[in-house]
């Protein structure tokens, strides 16, 4: 449930807490019905102006996957909906290329590329399981 | 003569034996002891993080108590005028470091930041009961002083009739409502869920050392009110309450102080 902006990313800081949320929720790691932080403790945590939050907040609410309810926070509404198979399938695939790419850039076997992957995948599910559960 | 000259030099040393007692490092023991009382995980990972909070933390309480303490003499040094009061301006410098160092940020910035999406909430790191008492301890204190003020009462001069008690208890109370909000608002920059939990047991615990702080304050405040209600009443039955109720809250108010090292578990969730 950690989000992650760099400041330095040419990519506007709204987009990657955008992103971030979305794809924590669309993991499972956030469950719908949870509530999201405030503004400012966002704001502050990750060092950004609140307007760059609140912009983030109302593009999620845009999408349908927050719900803003004012002083009462902003609530999980629903899970952002996933991609048709053909996009889906073109996206992994677009990923694992790149990946591959990084690995043998580094000299990582294929071993141990596939181990970092599968180690991945139970970090995601993990993540997932703590988003469920209280700590 | 040789006596009063052997105390004054213990306590003009004292502030330096804090100081000497400020800069120890931080044993294996004590950090386990405070990972087991907030149910932090110390890993190899985390241990250098949470040995560098708990010595930055125990290091502003005492060089604030140094400070306070020495506040009188150094101002009777230059030529100065200040109360001859050093257990106040103690207890004032440890009070005042240990918020100081609970609003500083855990971890340095970063060009990355990250994040919990969790929210935080006061209630997260202290008991309920914790965050409401300093408010009933200054309601008590309030009522006292207005039953002080409408019942007829003796004019012995040995008790006081200034309204010190209400007042110190009512600045207690919002003084820890305040700087529970702020330790709270305190920026959670943290990159792992490790390093999460270190940031919330540290947090956890400079809340539970402020509050515990302002609640024995307010009930000190608030045994001064009931004591001063009890003791110049003509009624023996409204005498009998406000001596009994002022001496329990002076016992609350030491509960109160010690009762901040009992553990606790940091319990944020989604719905928190």
């Amino acid at each position: 449930m950690i989000v992650t902006v760099d400041h330095d990313s040419p990519t506007p800081a709204f987009e990657q807490l955008r992103v971030g949320i979305r794809r924590l929720v669309a993991t499972g790691a956030i469950p719908v019905g949870a509530r999201l932080p405030t503004v400012r403790q966002l704001a502050a945590d990750l060092g950004l102006a609140p307007g760059t939050v609140v912009r983030a907040f109302r593009e999620l609410e845009t999408e349908g996957i927050i719900d803003s309810r004012g002083r009462r926070g902003t609530v999980v509404r629903s899970v952002p909906a996933l991609p048709a198979p053909e996009e889906r399938d073109e996206r992994i695939r677009d990923a694992a290329v790149v990946f591959a790419a990084i690995a043998a850039e580094l000299g990582v076997s294929q071993d141990v590329a596939v181990e970092q992957v599968r180690l991945a995948l139970v970090d995601t599910a993990a993540s997932r399981w703590e988003g469920e559960s209280p700590r | 003569m040789r006596a009063h000259t052997i105390l004054n030099t213990l306590w003009a040393a004292l502030p330096l034996v804090l100081a000497a007692l400020a800069l120890r490092p931080v044993t294996e023991s004590q950090l386990r002891r405070f990972a087991e009382r907030y149910h932090t995980p110390s890993t190899p990972e985390t241990a250098s993080l949470l040995r560098r909070l708990v010595f930055r933390y125990r290091a502003a309480r005492l060089v604030g108590l140094a400070v306070g303490l020495s506040v009188p003499p150094l101002t009777l040094a230059v030529g100065l005028h200040a109360p001859d009061d050093a257990v106040s301006f103690g207890i004032a410098g440890y009070l005042t470091g240990a918020f100081v160092a609970s609003v500083l940020p855990t971890l340095p910035a970063t060009r990355t930041r990250s994040a919990s999406l969790l929210p935080r909430s006061a209630a997260d790191y202290l008991p309920r009961a914790s965050l409401r008492a300093p408010g009933v301890a200054a309601a008590l204190a309030v009522a006292a002083t207005v039953v002080y003020a409408l019942e007829p009462r003796t004019l012995d001069p040995s008790y006081t009739t200034s309204s010190s008690g209400v007042v110190v208890a009512i600045v207690a109370a919002l003084a820890t409502a305040l700087a529970v909000r702020l330790v709270v608002r305190r920026a959670q920059p943290v990159a792992s869920t490790d390093e999460l939990s270190v940031d919330d047991a540290m947090r956890s615990h400079s809340l539970h050392t402020l509050s515990a702080a302002g609640l024995a304050i307010a009930l000190l405040g608030t045994a001064g009110a009931l004591v001063q209600m009890g003791g110049s009443s003509t009624s023996s039955l409204v005498r009998a309450v406000g001596l009994v109720l002022g001496l329990v809250a002076l016992a609350c108010a030491l509960a109160a102080w010690f009762y901040r090292l009992e553990p606790w578990h940091v319990r944020r969730t989604f719905t928190s």
